[in-house]
């Protein structure tokens, strides 16, 4: 990408010496010899850097700074300044410059100032593609997750999107299944339709048929004028079936008919409607018991089980719980409200540890009355339910780092933790963890002896994934925030 | 304030020069003294945020001076970019304009000239243009001071001269007008474009600062 730079200046030598010195640079240059003509340069093109003369004509050098600065906050500024004046530099750099130069100048003065501020420039440049990338990466229509179980739905979903075969999301409640329905719908062809959710346990019998179906005048007691019905709305987008266990067996043969026939009749009439919907069905439970005990017919179950995909618990993927706190912190009304955008290590901690029976619904609901308690812009405590805690065998592995010690202590500590860790996972083989560590096994070995490390030790212990999947969060978070 | 102590007759333009800086060194030293002492001097009750503006003033007339002497006594080498005589023409007005505010400053340009290419150091030119300005703004009458530029080949040597011209109030030149080291520095930046500059005052009541530059090639 190309590099602008803009002079402001109202003495055309100057501006010309500048533009021919970094024309040879390959930078590309402009000159604006008035502040009108700099800020109609501004106005056209995106520019890295301006240099400003500090005693230029009309507004001063450190006024046009400021409001250049103001309208224009990533770029960086310059200041040249007739002669050396400490007052002067103080003022341009209180003013937001990132530099100034004295006159007369010589080329080489003004290509390392300017390659100093460009390279900042470079470097913050570079820190924010690549959280955009990482927010690209782990996000994903409105989803976030670094979890590789995620990032497979993620896909499915792309790729579902593009088609229209009746898929049936399962998973605890609060998992996120209306979002991935959502994802499917607004990724994919039928985003210009409509996307008509409704939630089946919420409505009688009686009630979700006319719901779902819409009636003529006179079909019922009270039916006084039509109406639509959802299947009907949703034709062209998608109907997304919340709770579809809740559904009794006489709603189900009606629905099989859709799904088959893709045709409706409005209660109290006999015409039929052809309908164009993807149905996309979501339960918390599992069918298969429904079909077995009779509750769920089953020819229904297979009409909707066409496509399934399984959402796991936030406490299969709880790495994601700290960029699901940031996400959640970035876009909560409460937390712009108090300022809050950060948590501390404890809160997240205290977070990292809980259960989570709720899932995504019920962090979000932690996380808000916590919200309301804090009083700085740090989170500083959570308050968890106690029902949800971790159990315990789960909480054992979770790291207590003592920062009271001597640095090399510290870092022995964290080897023989990160070496017993490595040779838990892969339960003391000594060839993969020394190629996990990226050392010879030889020096794996003497690694070992120091700290006392036996092989037999980890052959018959389990391998704690929450320990390493707390520990890919934190990175998670890290590279996030 | 003293006076120079007169040259000897002998004196070569360098003894000339660093007798200057000698004696304006012990003008900014004797005004530093003068100032500090006065503000000590003077009664807490009657300092306010004015009192120490002479001595800041004087602090920044030595800061330039002292630019000023090293750019002399160090002088950096020119940096030169080619410049067509028009667009050097055009920005001396610019910057005349600029140093001599609400004057009628008038340009006459040579077409024969305008596009002849010169090898001139952009910044340095500038400073030895806003010395030309202060030097004849001193010269010359009042606050309006009224400049003619004139752009030509020149009869001497292949190259232009570039002539600034306005009336004058006194039998001083422009360089009488001008610090003896500034005028060194402007003189020195010129002679390294492998040019001339010097000032004289006419017989038509003018005063004049005459640069010869040469042609590229």
């Amino acid at each position: 990408m190309e590099t602008r730079i803009l002079i402001i200046d109202d003495d055309p030598f100057i501006c010309r010496q500048l533009e021919e010195l970094f024309r040879a640079q390959r930078y590309v240059v402009n000159s604006a010899l008035t502040a009108p003509d700099a800020f109609e340069a501004l106005a056209a093109e995106e520019y890295s850097l301006a240099m400003v003369d500090l005693k230029f004509p009309g507004p001063d050098g450190l006024s046009l700074t400021k409001e250049m600065l103001e309208r224009y906050p990533d770029m960086n500024v310059i200041m040249i300044t007739g002669y050396a004046s400490i007052k002067g530099a103080v003022e341009a750099i209180k003013h937001g410059a990132s530099d100034y130069i004295t006159k007369p100048f010589q080329n080489e003065e003004i290509l390392l100032a300017t390659e100093k501020v460009l390279e900042k420039r470079r470097l913050v440049d570079e820190i924010n593609y690549l959280r955009g990338q990482l927010e690209e990466r782990y996000s994903f229509a409105n989803m976030v997750s670094r979890n590789p179980r995620m990032h497979e739905i993620f896909s499915q979903i792309e790729t579902l999107a593009q088609s229209s075969p009746t898929v049936l999301l399962t998973g605890e409640s609060g998992t996120g299944k209306e979002l991935c329905a959502r994802a499917i719908h607004f990724q994919g062809k039928r985003k210009a339709g409509k996307f008509v959710p409704i939630n089946c346990a919420a409505f009688p019998d009686s009630l979700l048929e006319s719901e779902l179906f819409g009636y003529d005048p006179g079909a019922f007691t009270g039916a006084v004028g039509d109406r639509m019905g959802r299947i009907e709305d949703s034709s062209g987008g998608t109907l997304f079936l919340d709770e579809i266990e809740a559904i009794s067996l006489k709603m189900q043969l009606k629905l099989l008919r859709v799904l088959e026939e893709r045709e409706i009749e409005r209660l109290g009439s006999n015409r039929r409607i052809h309908v164009n919907m993807r149905i996309i069905a979501a339960t918390n439970v599992d069918l298969e018991s429904l079909v077995a005990s009779g509750q769920m017919r089953e020819d229904f179950y297979y009409r909707v089980n066409v496509v399934p995909l399984q959402i796991p618990p936030l406490r299969d993927r709880i790495e994601d719980v700290p960029l699901l706190v940031a996400e959640f912190l970035r876009n909560s009304e409460f937390a712009k409200e108090k300022s809050i955008d950060r948590i501390s290590n404890k809160a997240l901690s205290q977070l990292m540890s809980h259960h989570w029976p709720g899932n995504i619904r019920e962090l979000g609901n932690v996380l808000e009355r916590s919200i309301l308690r804090a009083t700085s812009g740090l989170l500083k405590e959570i308050d968890l339910p106690v029902s949800g805690k971790r159990p315990p065998e789960r909480t054992g592995s979770r790291r207590n780092y003592d920062f009271e010690i001597p640095l090399k202590e510290f870092l022995r500590r964290c080897e023989r933790e990160y070496l017993g860790h490595v040779l838990k996972k892969y339960a003391g083989g000594i060839s993969h963890s020394a190629k996990h560590a990226l050392v010879d096994a030889a020096t794996l070995h003497r690694k070992m002896k120091a700290y006392g490390l036996k092989r037999d030790e980890f052959r018959s212990r389990r391998t704690s994934k929450s320990a390493k999947k707390e520990e890919e969060g934190r990175q998670g978070m890290a590279d996030y925030l | 304030m003293t006076q120079p102590m007169p040259a000897p007759e002998n004196a070569t333009a360098p003894d000339e020069v660093l007798r200057e800086i000698r004696h304006e060194l012990g003008n900014h030293f004797h005004k530093l003294y003068f100032w500090a002492d006065l503000v000590e001097e003077s009664e807490p009750a009657s300092q306010d945020e004015t009192t120490d503006q002479p001595l800041k003033r004087a602090i920044q007339n030595m800061e330039r001076f002292l630019d000023l002497t090293m750019a002399y006594l160090q002088p950096s080498r020119i940096e030169p970019i080619s410049m067509s005589t028009g667009e050097v023409a055009r920005a001396a007005l610019r910057v005349l304009e600029t140093e001599l505010a609400g004057s009628e400053i008038g340009l006459n340009l040579g077409a024969d000239v305008e596009s002849r290419e010169l090898s001139i150091d952009p910044g340095r030119f500038s400073a030895v243009l806003r010395n030309t300005a202060q030097a004849l703004k001193a010269a010359g009458v009042g606050d309006q001071v009224p400049c003619q530029v004139s752009v030509y080949a020149s009869d001497d040597s292949p190259g232009i001269e570039f002539v600034v011209a306005a009336p004058i109030a006194s039998e001083q030149t422009p360089a009488d007008e001008m610090h003896t080291l500034e005028w060194t520095n402007a003189q020195h930046t010129i002679e390294s474009h492998g040019g001339s500059l010097s000032p004289c005052n006419t017989e038509e009541g003018t005063a004049k600062v005459r640069i010869v530059l040469p042609w590229i090639g």
